[in-house]
This record gives C-alpha cells, structure tokens and sequence, in this order.
C-alpha cells in the first residue's frame, strides 16, 4: 500500500517536473549563451554560435534563402542559421507575440507598417548604424533614411525595393488589342476596361481585391491634391470634393466591369495570384506592388509574357502618387546575445555579390547596387520587375507617413469602398461616411499615442 | 436525529479510519490528475482571469498595460458599429445554422437506425463530414465548390438556374457559411442516434397495436423521449455556433459588406489585426455572458419541454 503511493508520488512529481521543465526550456539556453559570450564580441570567432532567422514568403524564396544560409557556412563555418519561415497569413502576429515575450528569433523580417507601429511603441531592435560590421554604404542613403531610420536610430534595412505598377499578361493582352505601351490615366482605363467587358462579359480588365482597390483610389486622392491623404497631425489631407470624384469613378467603374466583382474577387483577398480569371487568362492587368510579379507570373503557362508598367496616373497630377517602399524590411533584435554575429551575417546577405547571386528577386531589386548588379550578371532577376522598379523610382511620389500605414485607418477606407463597389451608397454618401468615420478614427489612434 | 449519536463509540472510530483512507486514496487520485489539473490551472483558469483584467486595460502586447477602467466596455456599447453587426450576424448565424443541424442530424439518425445491412458502413460515411470537421482545408474546398465559376454553379448549369453569387452576395453569403456547419452534424447524430437505439421497442409496439402512424409514433414516441438529447446538443451546438471562426474567416474573411462577419471574427480583427487586446478581451468576456445568459434560458425553459424517463421531466 504504502509503496503503491511511493510510486505513484514518484510519478506525479516526474511529470510535473518534465511539464515544467518543458516550459521552462525556452530560457535555458539564451542564458546559457549569456555565460558564453560574457567576455564580450572578441571572443566569437571561432566559438559556436547560433542564430535565428525569420522571415515570411513564398516557395521561391524559402528555397533561395536556405540556399543562401547553406551558403554562408562556407562562410563562418562556427555560426548555425536556424531557418524559421513561413506563408504571410499569421506572421504578423508570431513576430509581435514574439517580440512581447522576449523570445523573436535574432534576425526577423518585417513589414513597413509594422516597424513603424513597433518603433512607436518601444524600443525592441538593434540600432544598425552602431553595428560595425554591418556596411550600409551599398544603400541609397535617401531610401534607407526614409524607411529604416526611426527616433535617429537605424532600426532596419530594407529587404528590397518594390513599387507599385500595373503588372500585365503581355500575351493576353495582345490578343485582346490591349496596349501595352500605353500610359494610363483613369479615363482613359476605364473606357479600354468598359470596352473590354462589353465585347466578353466574362472578361475584366484589372485584377483587385479591396486592398489594391483601396490603394488604387489612395492614389487618386494623392494625384488630385498632391498631399498625403492623412496627414501626420492625425487629419484628413483631401476634402469632400476630392473624395466624391474618386468614389464617382469608382462606381462607374464598377459597372462598367473595369474591375471583377469585388464579391468574387475578394474570396482571393491577399492571395490574388489563386484567382481563377487570372490563371484562366481572363483578366490581362493587375494594378499591385512589383513584389507580387513573381506569384502571378507562376501561375501562367511558361510561354506567357509578363510585362509591367507604371500605374495610372491621371493627367493632370500634381503627384504622380507611384508608391516606391521596401518590400519588406530585416531588423536585428535587441535581444540578441549574438548582436555582432547577426550583423555580419545580415551584411553578408545584403551586400555579399554571391548571396545576391543566390537570392536573385525572391525579396524585389536587391536595395544594394553592387548586389543588383551581381543578380542581374547571374541572370536572378526578372527584366519586368527591374523595370517596375526602375519606372517606379524615376517617378516616386510622396513617402507615406506611418499613419496612412495604420491599418484601422485604412480599413475604415476600405470598407467604405466595399459599400461603393456594391452600390449601396452613393459616391455623394460615401465621402460624407469617409470624412466622419476617418476623423474620428484618426482621433482615436492619436489619442492612444 | 443526527447520524453520529446513533452509532456506537466503537464504530465510530472504525468510521473515522475508513474516512481517513478514503482522504488518502482523493490524495493520491489527485496527483494522478496533477498534470491536468495543472493544464487546466495554467492554460486555462489564467488566461481566463487574466483576460478578464486585460480587458480593464489598454494593453497592446508590445507596451505595458495601463489600467482604464470601463473604457472598453462603454467604447464597445456606444461607438463601435461593427460590434453590432456582428452580434446581429451571429445572432442570426446561430438562430440558423443551429436548428436547421440539428433538425438534420436527427433526420439522418432516424434514417441510420433503420435495421439494414452495411448500416455501420452507412454511419460511418455520414459521421466523415465531422472528422473533417471546421477545419481551413475544408473551408478553402468550400470556397472552391461554392464560388461563382465553381463545381456548384456549374452543376447548376446543366440544369439551367443559375449561375448564383453562394459567396460574393451580402444577401446569400453567410447562408452558404450556414451551410457547412449544418454538414457537420455528425457528432449530434451519433448522440441521436444513441438515443434511439435507447427508446424501448415495446412503446412502438404498443403504439402500432393501438394503430398509430409511423409520423404519429416519431412525434409522439421518439421525440418526447429524445428531448433530454436534444437539449444537450442543443446548448452544444449553440455554444459552438456563437464561436463560429473558421469558415467565416477563411472563406469569405468576414466579407461581402461584413454580411458574414461573426462575433469571433470581430474578436480576432481587434487581438490580432489591430492588436488591442484590451479591448478584444473585453468583447471576449461580453460573448462569454451572452452565451451564459442564453445556455441559462434554455436550461430554464427545459422544464418544461424535456422528458426524462424517471418522470423529472
């Protein structure tokens, strides 16, 4: 009896203990670490180090970036690069949970609106400008500066440059008599999108969900008044007027199927490439950002031409509205005990020619000239998306602000969209709803500043 | 009179032993528990309190919480209009989706009883839907069958109606996301189907000899003395149903015109997209009322419409 409850004691006591110590688990090792690396960075030459890294993507660019990691063993064969990586959906909150927790993996990349949320809210990166192995020469000091520097510290560098244009199914829109030389401005897109419609109903024009419509009609209102359309004092930067023509086109175009129903469209929302009008080669142009290319261009038949171009700017513009931003963003976290190790190993990646060999346009035009031109001698990167960037760069309009980046604020434009494209306001109510709804939105979020 | 006065000195310190062993035998019963109860303690019962201090508070997982009191309660009740489309969407989800399942799953146990051979060959192919279950393959398959140039409308075709917008309509949306709820109905059969099989022979043979019809007999046999299963998937299903995520979300992300946007999605967009997990933790609690007050009411009203065999009914 009494040695049956001995045991069972023994038992109970051992699998608490092997719960508890599956918890705590976690932090044993970075403080192990913390030991090892006492004596400060001098020592990590030949010690064994381990780092992680996290980033999300497609195929494409897991294959390439394990590459390069694979690459970098030649390297510094003491540090290990532990790959985590993952599709977009759910990224955004591994990373901020992580972040909270104190357990983010030493070098993440991020997204621009969350870095701009992050470096409001407290301080959780390496400042790179202090990290002397990390060479920031190669950048364009303008874009660099615009995107990675918040508070005067260098919290990140962009992974990339992306821009918005209109990526085209050269192909399709050749057999359709489509140009694609064409400059677009908003009358003149809407009578091809009309035309189009008419003569096939099956067929639309362009390829948006409700966040490329919302970046669309975003760069209307810019084109109009030459300003941010929220402002950095958290007001409203376009007026009623301004707002009204945006929406009036926006119904007629809706009508006129310009655009696929945003009802059908949007079952494809953030993953617009799965839209079957477009495998299906039914839609020969979507207005997206220059990193998507390579998602749509996977799902065509090899003999497809992708071709891209600038997006529509209307002819009068007083800012040509063409949003030119990091496709992503890499970040050291201050949390490392490996700092000094995680940025030799970022500089590598960003700056090395044979990484950007590898890694080619799996995260856009590589930001580093030399690095550019390395995978454009390897025959890495694709000729439209150089394009893109190169059309996108010379014709950049205005860098938005982080709080046009917010996404309530943008979602309260995005709904109101929706109520447009269904027709269930008017152009007339829908600025009226926009004004009012985004001036206490904004309100909100600069009361909570 | 009470107990230890009537037993004798002796056989109360007998008693007194027994007690003491039976304390013992609870002690080691709970250590054996132990990793359980631990789970429940530490995975459970504190994120559940402290959900419900976070939502007393502005926290946003990356600053430190600031206590604020009600605020997120009253922004909720007074300026949030998507609060109240999305009580109304549930609501409506709930008052669907949730009879019309169980109407179905008892439909298809009353079919699955019948005596017939391979019949468990039958109910295991009705209960797949279940295994399946709410899971996002599922749901992006749903998406794929129920969207406008998908297989649905396309079998429709061949019989001239259609095609119909299952998913792209404010209007039919979120019938469609009822739709694959009410599919899984497996585990309400089978409880069903339990039932039945429990129902003695001998009242439908004393109700055949008394020449009731078949429709008669399942009203005024079956039904009366399935009602205390009834009530339990009932408030199963209702729960699950007000808690409704997955296919909202994957399929239509809450969309068209926020027609199919349930109560969990407006949780999961004020937690995880916008990251204010005070105020998501206060919508949390507010859904966790909601549900006790209405699993309350069904309980209450019970009375009066579940038979229990015993005659507590």
């Amino acid at each position: 009896m009494k040695r049956k409850k001995v045991g069972a004691l023994c038992i109970a006591i051992v699998i608490i203990l092997s719960i508890l110590g599956g918890c705590s688990s976690g932090n044993s090792e970075p403080s192990g670490a913390n030991n090892t690396n006492g004596g400060g960075g001098k020592s990590a030459g030949n010690e064994k180090v381990t780092l992680r890294f996290s980033w999300w993507g497609g195929e494409d660019r897991h294959a390439a970036t394990l590459a390069a990691i694979e690459a970098y063993k030649q390297i510094a064969p003491n540090v290990t690069i532990e790959a985590e990586y993952q599709g977009f959906d759910g990224y955004e909150q591994k990373i901020k949970t992580q972040l909270s927790g104190g357990t983010s993996a030493d070098i993440m990349q991020l997204d621009l609106p969350w870095l701009q949320e992050l470096t409001g809210k407290g301080d959780f990166f390496v400042d790179l400008k202090d990290q002397s192995e990390f060479d920031t020469s190669g950048f364009d000091q303008n874009f660099l500066s615009n995107f990675g520097l918040y508070n005067g510290k260098l919290a990140a560098v962009p992974t990339g440059v992306n821009a918005y244009c209109m990526i085209i199914n050269k192909t399709l829109a050749d057999q359709l008599g489509i140009s694609t030389e064409t400059q677009w401005d908003w009358e003149s897109i809407y009578e091809a999108g009309k035309k189009l419609h008419a003569e096939d109903s099956s067929k639309y024009l362009l390829l948006a969900d409700h966040a490329a419509l919302r970046q669309d009609i975003i760069t209307m209102l810019k084109q109009r008044t030459g300003n941010q359309w929220v402002n950095e004092d958290f007001t409203v930067g376009f007026s009623k007027e301004d707002a009204v023509s945006s929406f009036e086109w926006l119904q007629k175009a809706m009508e006129a199927g310009v655009y696929q129903p945003i009802g059908e469209s949007d079952l494809f929302f953030g993953k617009i490439d799965q839209n079957p009008k477009w495998i299906n080669q039914e839609i020969p142009m979507a207005p997206s950002m220059s990193s998507t290319l390579l998602s749509l261009k996977n799902v065509l038949p090899e003999d497809v031409e992708i071709v891209t171009g600038l997006p529509v700017i209307a002819k009068d513009a007083k800012d040509t509205g063409v949003l030119v931003r990091p496709a992503q963003l890499f970040a050291i976290s201050n949390k490392s005990q490996h700092q000094e190790e995680a940025a030799k190993f970022l500089n590598w990646f960003m700056n090395d020619p044979e990484a950007a060999a590898i890694l080619g346009d799996v995260r856009s035009v590589p930001p580093v000239k030399s690095s550019q031109e390395a995978a454009v001698a390897a025959g890495k990167i694709d000729a439209a998306i150089t394009n893109a960037v190169e059309l996108g760069l010379k014709n950049a309009g205005i860098v938005d602000n982080s709080v046009a980046n917010n996404s309530e604020v943008q979602k309260v434009l995005e709904d109101i969209i929706q109520k447009v494209s269904y027709g269930k306001s008017t152009p007339e109510q829908a600025a009226d709803e926009l004004i009012s709804s985004l001036t206490s939105k904004l309100e909100e979020v600069k009361g909570r500043q | 009179m009470s107990v230890s006065n009537s037993v004798p000195a002796k056989a109360q310190k007998h008693v007194g032993q027994k007690i003491r062993v039976k304390k013992n035998y609870q002690y080691i019963g709970l250590l054996y528990i132990a990793p359980w109860i631990i789970g429940l303690l530490v995975f459970q019962f504190y994120p559940f309190l402290s959900s419900l201090y976070y939502s007393f508070t502005d926290y946003n997982m990356v600053s430190t919480p600031k206590f604020i009191g009600l605020d997120n309660y009253k922004k909720i009740f007074t300026a949030d209009p998507d609060f109240y489309q999305s009580l109304k969407v549930t609501g409506i989800y709930v008052l669907l989706a949730v009879p019309v399942k169980l109407a179905f799953a008892l439909f298809i146990a009353v079919l699955l009883s019948a005596k017939l051979k391979g019949i468990n060959l039958f109910r295991t192919v009705y209960y797949l839907p279940s295994i399946l279950g709410g899971s996002v393959a599922i749901s992006v398959l749903w998406r794929f069958l129920f969207m406008k140039e998908g297989v649905i409308n396309h079998m429709l075709g061949y019989l001239h109606i259609g095609p119909v917008d299952w998913l792209g309509s404010p209007d039919v949306a979120l019938y469609t996301l009822g739709l694959l709820t009410v599919w899984q109905f497996g585990s309400s059969m089978v409880l069903f189907l339990a039932g039945l099989q429990q129902i003695p022979n001998d009242l439908y043979e004393a109700g055949s000899i008394d020449g009731a019809s078949k429709v008669r007999m399942f009203f005024k046999i079956t039904v009366p003395l399935l009602t205390p299963i009834v009530l339990f998937n009932l408030v199963m299903q209702m729960v699950n149903a007000f808690q409704e995520f997955t296919g909202a979300f994957v399929i239509t992300n809450g969309g068209p015109m926020k027609s199919t946007f349930l109560y969990a999605l407006k949780l999961y967009e004020e937690a995880f997209s916008f990251f204010k997990m005070g105020y998501a933790s206060a919508l949390s609690w507010i859904l966790f009322i909601i549900i006790m007050v209405v699993t309350a009411v069904i309980f209450k009203t019970s009375n009066s419409w579940v038979y229990y065999e015993d005659g507590r009914g």
